[in-house]
């Protein structure tokens, strides 16, 4: 890890004078997190983190839908960013809806083991009160004032990155580190076919317990990297009147459907619509559906397949699997 | 004098309670606390800070103000009338298990509120039918610090009891005679003159536990040089990761902003207060399309120069109890302990 962060800090002091910004992650407010970093100076390099903790997928801050230029970047900046395999994805899927200017983007790729979900701590130790970690490949030591814990991080990871079929970047300009081989066959959409399993009333109560929590504090969707429809989300446009004001269950369902309707055959799996959720939804398991919809019909994996034309996007007169 | 009650004796405690008030209790819920209309059936927790704060208990995120019904005349179609049918939401009320950042919180809210201007009655006749309970925390996390905006993570004015927990042993300070009569004789004893020096002790490094990320002069100071910084170029800097979310208002024990709008269904409806949030970009578009605050810099600068200069100004209260929710729960990792400490640097 540390052999791959001084890599990384002599890339980006390598990409630097090509760019205005490199995106990549800095410390976070205690040793669990870390945090986005836009690094414009030579001095601000030594911010630089790279850890199993560096889960936000960066690709959200380049669709200049979502941040016009002027309000992050500028129109006219070369950006650098250091893009995860997941990450990666959610950029082919950009470059191949037409939203980023692949000539304006700067890539560092890297292969990836899995980042750990500090939440899945929680129970063992209260890691809100975390003032120390000790890491290693295979264990992590997490400290209080009052106690401490070891853990398996095979046992602590992001079930994405349990399920992670695309451990490298997908497409990059240099790429550090070794490349990861996967040693084994896995099926990606488990937590769908999990919650497929449990028939239609019982899913049903599940869905709007878990809708009743939402608060509507719109996370999942500006933290997409592919929901890039500012103000003409259905979530903010008052005439026509997509949703009720009132947040309840039924409606903030509609939302939430409606959105992942959206993402269809788009949705990259990042995860990050259900990380950044405060009130712990796992609501990335509705566009994950759709993905299984779509890879069943055209199998198709948004963003894993720089140069063709996404299946929404185009149209054949005989389809194999519609009648 | 303060009275003690054991853990076990707690549930019981609470079913009293719930018999006569309406209670709110923290329960666990998919991984998270939250504060919940009670149910004996699902139990309660106090091991962590609720991951909302309690001001959704007297300030719901939607909250029914009026309903309304056009009525035509069906011999004169021209003819429409209006009926009204105001709401009384108010029962009493118990809010039970929460940090004094919360209570601080609920104080914040009746400066705003019922303080000297505008007096809100939907959250007067709640607030005044209220009893508070507060826990004394005394294992701060690493995101709080109520001890740097003039709070104490073990004292609660504002509250009507006091809990600090000492082993499996509650000793519970009444703080008003209304909060006295919530104490049940039987369920309560006297708590032995060690266990009251053991409470003192807790309370004192609960307080040193705490480091104070920065430090405040007085308000009308600190509302100065917050302005004082208006043109800083740390606010663009600091803000770049923010992605224009609603958590770090939602979950705010001080963010009081609301929208109002009109259901309707056919021609009957109800006018609703919502919840706002000012990290949205729609918060201030103006009808003609143009937006003061179009940039995320501008609407974060504006969130904390209210907390921190314009609420002093105008309330003469801090609008901020350092409960550190935004801090943790930032999608984007952003500290506004480091940005105020950054900033009260440059003045």
């Amino acid at each position: 890890m540390s052999e791959l962060l001084n890599e990384l800090k002599e890339k980006v002091a390598g990409v630097l004078p090509k760019v205005t910004c490199f995106i990549g992650y800095g410390a976070g407010f205690d040793p669990l997190r870390v945090a986005p970093v836009f690094i414009r100076k030579t001095e601000d390099i030594d911010r630089l983190q790279w850890n199993r903790f560096c889960v936000h997928n960066l690709a959200t801050y380049l669709p200049p839908h979502k941040y016009p230029p002027g309000f992050l970047f500028e129109a006219d900046e070369k950006i650098g960013i250091l893009l995860k395999g997941c990450d990666s994805r959610s950029v082919v899927q950009l470059l191949q809806e037409g939203i980023i200017d692949r000539r304006k983007l700067v890539i560092i790729g890297l292969p990836c083991w899995g980042m750990i979900d500090v939440t899945k701590l929680q129970g063992r130790i209260d890691i809100n009160k975390v003032n120390r970690v000790e890491l290693d490949e295979q264990t992590i030591m997490v400290f209080t004032n009052q106690a401490e814990v070891s853990a398996d991080v095979s046992e602590l990871l992001y079930d994405k990155c349990k399920a992670c079929q695309h451990p490298n970047t997908l497409i990059y300009d240099e790429f550090m580190g070794e490349k990861r081989e996967l040693t084994k066959d896995i099926e990606p959409f488990t937590q769908v076919s999990q919650l497929e399993q449990m028939g239609l009333s019982a899913r049903a109560e599940f869905w709007d317990k878990q809708f009743a929590r939402c608060i509507r504090c719109k996370a999942c969707r500006n933290v997409c990297p592919l929901c890039y429809c500012q103000n003409q989300c259905l979530l903010d446009t008052r005439v026509p009147h997509w949703t009720k004001e009132r947040v309840d269950a039924q409606s903030n369902r509609w939302f939430h459907l409606i959105r992942a309707f959206h993402l269809a055959g788009r949705c990259t799996d990042c995860g990050e619509c259900a990380r950044v959720c405060p009130m712990n939804i796992p609501i990335n398991l509705l566009p994950m559906k759709m993905n299984q919809e779509l890879f069943e019909l055209f199998n198709w994996r948004a963003g894993t397949r720089e140069g063709e034309k996404p299946p929404l996007m185009s149209f054949q007169l005989e389809e194999e699997k519609i009648s | 004098m303060p009275k003690s009650i054991t853990q076990d004796k707690l549930a019981d405690w609470l079913n009293r309670i719930s018999q006569k008030y309406q209670l709110w209790a923290s329960q666990e819920r998919e991984g998270i606390s939250l504060l919940s209309p009670y149910q004996p059936e699902a139990g309660f927790t106090l091991e962590r800070i609720p991951q909302l704060s309690a001001k959704g208990v007297l300030f719901p995120q939607s909250e029914c103000m009026l309903k309304y019904c056009y009525k035509k005349d069906p011999d004169n179609p021209e003819q429409t009338d209006l009926s009204l049918e105001g709401v009384e939401p108010h029962l009493k009320t118990v809010i039970w298990g929460i940090p004094p950042c919360d209570v601080a919180g609920i104080n914040f809210f009746k400066h705003v509120f019922t303080g000297s201007g505008y007096h809100d009655p939907y959250f007067k006749a709640r607030h005044s039918e209220c009893l508070i309970v507060a826990l004394a925390c005394q294992q701060p996390e690493t995101t709080c610090f109520c001890t740097a905006v003039g709070g104490s993570p073990v004292e609660s004015p504002g509250a009507d009891l006091l809990l600090t927990r000492i082993d499996h042993e509650y000793v519970v300070e009444a703080i008003t005679p209304k909060g006295a009569e919530l104490i049940d004789e039987d369920l309560f004893g006297m708590p032995e003159e060690k266990i009251l020096k053991v409470v003192e002790q807790a309370k004192k490094s609960a307080c040193k536990s705490l480091e104070a990320p920065f430090k405040l002069e007085s308000l009308p100071v600190t509302a100065d040089k917050m302005l004082k910084v208006f043109e800083s170029p740390h606010w663009k800097e600091a803000t770049r990761a923010c992605i224009s979310c609603g958590i770090c208002t939602f979950i705010c024990p001080t963010c009081y902003c609301f929208n109002m709008a009109d259901e309707a269904q056919g021609m009957c409806g109800e006018r609703l207060r919502c919840w706002d949030a000012c990290m949205f970009p729609g918060y201030t578009l103006e009808a003609s399309g143009h937006n003061p605050r179009l940039a995320k810099f501008q609407r974060y600068r504006n969130r904390l120069s209210h907390k921190f200069s314009y609420l002093i100004t105008n309330n003469q209260v801090l609008g901020c109890t350092g409960c550190g929710r935004c801090i943790k729960e930032c999608p984007a990792g952003i500290d506004m302990r480091r940005i105020i400490a950054h900033l009260l640097k440059e003045v």
